[in-house]
């Protein structure tokens, strides 16, 4: 399995003297969903977006397959953060306007986008008109739509009940490999990172660094009684058991 | 039209006419001189006998409250949209804004008429008015382009947006909720900046509604000065009704405060 991107020795102190991150290693292969799973504070937002170009290191290396360009890189935020202004077709569009093109081939990607993430005949609606989830569904829309080679979400359905989330879940694992998108997944719920991921980094807090990585295979469809399993039950028993041991050995 | 807004419409109609009834019966029973209070009756004569006069004071005043509103407008935006992109610029100059701002406009009035001259009155009301006009559009701007939730931000500098593409794409349209606003504030303000400078400055050649009022009040013609009062009221009502109709027809697709036509 290629890596698309290699972390080393990552660190990152803010200006205020708060240590996020220290000393990170982690990699993200090509075509896979790896998951950075941990408590609040464990430096998972942070860490994405010095990924994604939005915040600067302390010290480390990151070491991307092919350096991204503009557009190469999707972020879903935990908010869906579309354009209250912007209809659902312009919030999607957004980083075609922003790149200053517009070919009908690319109006054809954004309803084809549109299609993909199920909000055919929702174009022309504002988002304070859209549920929770709909929101949630454009935001990945706009992520997507430039084609980028890996995809930042940052606990993007952490706000949403149960039934929402298990829906969008399994949505999503069929988008992005309809999409062949590579995925770095951000949450702090074991059940998602399980039914998600290929790869999942326990991460621990004060300051952030990864505990222990776990590869994950996935016997047959992943559904709605994939979450009922025995299989299921077992990786997330263990892997709930890292997570409360790496809150344990904080330092 | 549902039963509420219909409501909120009759209402206060109601309660106006009542009063106005009230008003006249009392005066007349009362026979309270016409110097000292006049009847709604009188007050309605005096606007139709002095019909031509009134409305061209009407028209001198809204032309002025108008244009003083429209030059706050284009200023406060473009100083607001630099302060924008230039923490330093706004740094220097907001305190100034707001000396400009705590000064009473009456107190700069002889200044400003020696300044431009006594031929030209009209220039130095339209400078008056415009000064008191000019702070709610600066404030109201500044701070919504300044309101930019972070990860609003973050996209945009992920898709590596220039700061022309920030502003258009995405400060402006935020800061409209709030530049709305203040432009009902601002132009109530043009309004009464227009009066109160042509009461200290006087009028040019054209007499605006304030100088009408100075002048009936001189010549004890009362019910002439409530007519004058009354179209000054209208006047402002009209400019309220005006701009809240306008932030209606902006915000109304996508902003919360716009979802039912609030007076
Ligand atoms: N801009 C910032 N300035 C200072 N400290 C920050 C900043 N952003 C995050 N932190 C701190 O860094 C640590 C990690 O934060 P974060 O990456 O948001 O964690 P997580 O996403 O895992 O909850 C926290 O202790 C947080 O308070
Ligand atoms: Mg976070």
């Amino acid at each position: 399995m290629t890596a698309l991107l290699t972390i080393h020795h990552l660190c990152k102190t803010f200006d205020n003297g708060t240590a996020a991150l220290t000393d990170v290693e982690l990699s993200v292969s090509a075509g896979q969903v790896t998951t950075l799973l941990g408590a609040s504070g464990c430096g998972k937002s942070t860490l994405l977006k010095i990924v994604a170009g939005l915040l600067s290191k302390s010290a480390g290396q990151i070491d991307w397959a092919d350096v991204p360009a503009r557009g190469d890189i999707g972020f879903v935020f935990q908010e869906p953060t579309l354009l209250p202004w912007a209809t659902v077709r312009d919030n999607v569009a957004l980083p075609f306007t922003l790149f200053h093109h517009k070919s009908p081939d690319e109006a054809a990607r954004v309803q084809n986008i549109i299609d993909l993430v199920g909000l055919a005949g929702f174009e022309g609606a504002y988002p304070r008109e859209l549920s929770g989830g709909m929101k949630m569904r454009v935001s990945l829309a706009r992520a997507l739509v430039s084609k980028p080679k890996v995809l930042l979400m940052d606990e993007p359905f952490a706000a949403l009940d149960e039934i929402t989330r298990a829906k969008l879940n399994s949505d999503l694992l069929q988008i992005c490999a309809q999409e062949k998108v590579t995925v770095l997944f951000v949450t702090h719920s074991v059940q998602e990172a399980v039914f998600l991921s290929d790869s999942i980094f326990v991460m621990r807090p004060r300051p952030g660094r990864v505990y222990q990585h776990f590869s994950l295979t996935h016997a047959g469809l992943r559904n709605e009684d994939y979450r009922l399993s025995a299989a299921f039950g077992e990786k997330v028993r263990e892997i709930s058991l890292s997570l409360k041991a790496s809150m344990e050995t904080t330092s | 039209m549902t039963h509420e807004t219909l409501l909120k419409f009759l209402a206060p109609l109601l309660l106006g006419l009542a009063v106005l009834g009230l008003w006249e019966a009392l005066c007349r029973w009362q026979d309270v001189p016409v110097f000292v209070l006049p009847k709604p009756s009188d007050i309605f004569l005096a606007l139709l006998e002095n019909f031509a006069s009134l409305m061209s004071s009407l028209w001198a005043t809204l032309r002025v409250t108008l244009l003083a509103f429209f030059t706050a407008l284009v200023l406060g935006v473009a100083l607001a949209a630099l302060f924008s992109q230039s923490r330093l610029l706004e740094l220097m100059l907001y305190p100034y804004a707001v000396v400009l701002q705590v000064t009473p406009v009456v107190a700069i009035a002889p200044l400003i008429l020696i300044w431009v001259g006594f031929d030209r009155v009209e220039l130095a009301l339209l400078i008056l008015a415009t000064i008191v006009a000019f702070f709610p559009i600066l404030s109201s701007a500044t701070l919504g382009f300044r309101s930019i939730d972070t990860n609003q931000r973050d996209l945009f500098q992920l898709y590596r947006a220039g700061r022309w593409q920030k502003f258009r794409y995405l400060q402006f349209p935020s800061a409209l909720p709030y530049l709305l606003n203040g432009m009902k504030v601002s132009a109530g303000l043009a309004l009464i900046g227009a009066v109160v400078a042509e009461f200290v400055a006087g009028s040019g050649a054209a007499t605006g509604l304030a100088w009408r009022i100075v002048e009936s009040g001189n010549r004890l013609q009362i019910p002439k000065m409530f007519a004058a009062l009354l179209l000054l009221s209208l006047l402002g009502i009209f400019l309220f009704f005006l701009l809240t109709w306008l932030e209606h027809l902006i915000l109304r697709k996508w902003h919360e405060s716009a979802r039912n036509l609030t007076l």
